[in-house]
This record gives C-alpha cells, sequence and structure tokens, in this order.
C-alpha cells in the first residue's frame, strides 16, 4: 500500500521558499543590473525586487527575457530549497 | 532598441484631478459655513417662507412682459408658489432652513468625499482603501439631496401650514406634496457600482504587488 503524499498548502502568509539566483547568475555572466534591465525592459528597481527576493510572483514574460538575456533556463534562476 | 511612444488622452487628466479636489474643497467649506450659518441667521428674522403648491394647481399665469413681438407670449407654468410668513416662531424658523441645510450638508459631504478621491487618483494611488468607502458616503450623499431634501421640504411645508392654520378641507393650498425623481436614486446605484469596483480593483492590486 502506498502513502500518499501530504497536501503541500501555499504559504499562509504569501510569502514563498522560492529563492533567486540572479546575483550569481550576473556575476558569471560579467553583467551588471543595469545592463540586464535594459536588456530584458524590466526596471532595475523590480529587477533588486526579484534578486532580494521579495518578488511573489513572475511573469512568463519577464521569465522568458530573463533566461533569453541570460542564456539560461528557469531552474538556473530558481530553486526551492527542502522544508524546515 | 526600438521605442514606441503612445500618446493617450486621458481624462480627466493630471491638471484635472490636481485642480478639481481644491476646488471641491473650496465648495465643500463654503457649503459647510452655510449649513450653519443660515439657521443662525433665521433665528434672527421674525418670520420665513416655504415652498407651497396651490390646491387648484395654479394653473399658466400670464406674464406681460415689455418688448415681446407680436405673437409671442411668456407664461409661468410653475406649480409651486413661495408662502412667507412675517411672524413665526423661533422652532418654525428654523425649521424653514431644514431643507436647505440638508442639500447643503449632501453638497459638502459629496464635494469632500469626490475631492479625496480625485486626489487619490492624482497620486496615482486609485484603488486607495478609503476609496470604496468614499464613493459609498458620495452614494448617500447623493440620496440626502435627491430624496431626503424633498421630503423634508414637503413636511416643513405642512408644519408652517399647520401654525397658520391653512391646512384641511377648504384650505387654498396643498398640505403635503412632493417630487421625488428617480434620477439621485440612478446615480446613487452607479456609485455604488463604482465603489464595488474600486473594492475589487483594490483586490487585484494587492494580488499583483510583488509581481515581476
Amino acid at each position: 500500500m502506498t502513502r500518499r503524499p501530504a497536501a503541500v498548502r501555499p504559504e499562509e502568509d504569501g510569502a514563498s521558499r522560492v529563492a533567486c539566483h540572479l546575483d550569481r547568475l550576473l556575476e558569471a555572466r560579467g553583467m551588471t543590473l543595469v545592463e540586464l534591465s535594459d536588456r530584458v525592459g524590466v526596471s532595475v528597481v523590480n529587477l533588486s525586487v526579484l534578486k532580494n527576493d521579495r518578488a511573489r510572483a513572475v511573469r512568463f514574460s519577464t521569465l522568458t527575457a530573463l533566461c533569453d538575456a541570460l542564456d539560461c533556463q528557469p531552474g538556473d534562476l530558481f530553486s526551492v530549497p527542502p522544508q524546515g | 532598441m526600438f521605442c514606441s511612444m503612445s500618446t493617450q488622452l486621458r481624462f480627466p487628466g493630471r491638471t484635472g484631478t490636481s485642480v478639481v479636489p481644491a476646488v471641491l474643497l473650496v465648495v465643500a467649506v463654503v457649503a459647510l459655513v452655510l449649513a450653519v450659518a443660515l439657521p443662525i441667521d433665521q433665528l434672527t428674522q421674525s418670520g420665513g417662507s416655504v415652498t407651497v403648491t396651490p390646491a387648484d394647481g395654479g394653473g399658466e399665469r400670464s406674464l406681460d412682459v415689455a418688448g415681446l413681438p407680436e405673437g409671442v407670449s411668456v407664461v409661468d407654468a410653475t406649480a409651486e408658489a413661495r408662502l412667507t410668513a412675517s411672524e413665526l416662531p423661533a422652532g418654525l424658523r428654523v425649521l424653514t432652513e431644514l431643507p436647505t441645510v440638508f442639500a447643503l450638508l449632501a453638497v459638502a459631504v459629496g464635494a469632500w468625499l469626490l475631492g479625496r478621491v480625485l486626489s487619490t487618483v492624482h497620486a496615482g494611488h486609485p484603488f486607495d482603501r478609503r476609496n470604496p468607502g468614499r464613493l459609498a458616503g458620495l452614494a448617500a450623499a447623493v440620496l440626502l439631496g435627491g430624496l431626503v431634501v424633498p421630503l423634508t421640504e414637503g413636511i416643513v411645508t405642512t408644519a408652517v401650514l399647520d401654525h397658520l392654520d391653512l391646512v384641511g378641507p377648504g384650505s387654498a393650498f396643498l398640505s403635503f406634496e412632493t417630487t421625488l425623481s428617480f434620477v439621485p436614486v440612478g446615480v446613487a446605484l452607479a456609485l455604488t457600482a463604482a465603489a464595488e469596483a474600486f473594492r475589487r480593483g483594490r483586490a487585484l492590486e494587492d494580488e499583483l504587488e510583488g509581481t515581476v
């Protein structure tokens, strides 16, 4: 008999455990936040929000533009560390 | 890099949303001052006046206006008249101003609330948390001005006519008549719908906050 995995509920206070690795990718690509902002068309303020894990949601259009500009995959940009 | 510019005429525009709230604030203050001053002023008078409707319907009254071309005439087709009593008790004197006070309070509250809503629009925060409540309050002010004021006029007129012993069978005036329009109800409903739209807009804005 297989056990069903425990139900996964979204964090009740709206926060999430998604970690953004934008700073690591920028360093690896030798790019600044301002340069990235010019390439993807997202403001430096919003990119800073994303980089500091303060974003609550990311549009697919933004994600696509970031992956194109940084030549990476979504999994390179974001990860979810284990709970606890 | 391709740069696109869009020119879009926005109503009422930044100038409108910055000037109009200031004007509305002045209107609100003036209306509030008058709402307080008029009853006090009426107390200094010996009498007062109310709007009455002659029992015979008034009919059309031909007016003798000089300089009219041949074949042109002017008639007064209004059914209402103004009754002025030179002596009234203090309570009734103040009461004659009650419809005007209610109307001025409706104007003061409505202008203030509308001004606050437009201020938040000008500041770039149209879905301010307080705007749904303000719009609901504006709807109430419209109902006050559109429905309560005419009703109050009828009640006050009846009270004055009763004091002057001009009510009852054989009276020259209709004892209680008021005209209610559905326009204020329609406007209030529209404002209530707008309040709900602003509430939902706030909820959507909360959902989008932090989205990049």
